[in-house]
């Protein structure tokens, strides 16, 4: 009952206006220049992608382990 | 009474031996940057043992939450102090996923409103207390008024505080009138558990990035976080005296490291749902 009154209200996240989407832009542009020597400017980006390029290895590694599988029953 | 409660049993035991090292020694000189490493994690700690600890934990904190109940003769307060995206909110979930909701009354403390200003500075927390057999949570706490009203002595202005009330020692009289609140307060069955989350200056960083770059998260972060990240060095100074001032035998304070997933160093948070304490012990560093 609660999450249908909840769905029924509909909550939306702010919308990001200009102004603010500007000041994010500066913000974000300070944290960078504060990184430190030898650290990502964008630590969480950089550990997004990171962990991306693990799954991606992952489902390669997962890809060809099937294909062996495969090849070896098709044998 | 100065702890929660006597520890039974391997788990307990296990849960003692780990908070102790983050915990201020009453007395002691607190230098935060020196003595406290946001990033420690004690040494016995492995990912695996870290979950299996929090488990226990939340386990452990749904039984003994029961039981306060049942006695009905005590209440405990948790303090939650920290700097922007320190981990406030997340060591709330982590507690209140463990324990009824109907004992446990959460209390987040903003801009003072007109009617708090025209009391004394502790009117609005004790309004907020736990009764007897209750859990009560402040999300932020009393300590702001030693902490962000130090950092921006505006705020005391706003205050109507009489001329001798902000005097040069007006934070020493604080911290006075803190540790007596307490103490009265622990005289009369409310614990009071004080836990400082630690964050590194780069962990914060990368937070608020995280909350920049993730557009849900977007509301979270203001340019207001930014303009006090610029006075780090004077939080890390406040929340450093106010360690050293405020953990007394009835309530010591306890400092609880928060190391990200962003940060080099990834630890795991080993303390998420601890109390206010220090985040690392010296030698530990």
């Amino acid at each position: 009952m609660l999450v249908h009154t909840l769905v029924a209200i509909d909550p939306r996240y702010p919308t990001v206006s200009d102004e603010v989407r500007a000041g994010l832009a500066d913000a974000r542009r300070e944290l960078e220049r504060e990184a430190p020597k030898g650290a990502a400017a964008d630590p969480y980006l950089a550990a997004q992608n990171g962990h991306h390029g693990h799954h991606a290895k992952a489902s390669k590694k997962k890809g060809k382990r099937k294909k062996a599988k495969k090849e070896k029953a098709h044998a | 009474m100065t702890d929660v409660a006597t520890p039974t049993g391997v788990q307990a035991r296990r849960i003692a031996e780990f908070i102790e090292p983050l915990r201020v020694e009453p007395g002691s000189r607190v230098k935060l940057w020196k003595d406290f490493d946001p990033r420690y994690r004690a040494d016995f700690l492995r990912k695996k043992d870290g979950v299996a600890l929090l488990r226990t934990g939340i386990t452990m904190l749904a039984d003994y939450q029961r039981r306060l109940a049942a006695q009905g003769t005590h209440g405990v307060l948790l303090c939650l102090q920290a700097l922007d995206a320190g981990g406030k909110d997340g060591t709330i979930r982590h507690v209140m996923s463990g324990v009824n909701p109907q004992g446990v009354r959460v209390s987040g403390f903003k801009v003072p409103s007109a009617e708090e200003i025209d009391h004394d500075y502790l009117w609005r927390y004790a309004r907020r207390l736990p009764s007897r057999g209750e859990i009560g949570i402040f999300n932020r706490s009393h300590y702001e008024e030693v902490l962000v009203v130090r950092v921006h002595p505006e705020n005391l202005e706003r205050q109507k505080l009489p001329a001798a009330a902000k005097g040069k020692d007006v934070w020493e009289r604080r911290y006075r009138e803190i540790n007596d609140w307490e103490r009265y307060l622990t005289d009369n069955g409310i614990v009071v558990v004080k836990l400082f989350l630690n964050l590194s200056r780069e962990e914060q960083r990368t937070r608020f990035l995280r909350r920049i770059d993730v557009p849900e998260r977007n509301w979270k972060f203001s340019a207001a976080d930014v303009r006090e990240r610029r006075r780090w060095d004077d939080y890390q100074r406040v929340f450093s005296d106010m360690l050293s001032a405020t953990s007394t035998p009835w309530a010591r304070g306890t400092s609880c490291p928060r190391t990200g997933s962003g940060s080099p160093a990834s630890a795991r948070r080993p303390c998420s749902s601890t109390r206010w304490s220090r985040s690392t012990p010296a030698t530990r560093r």
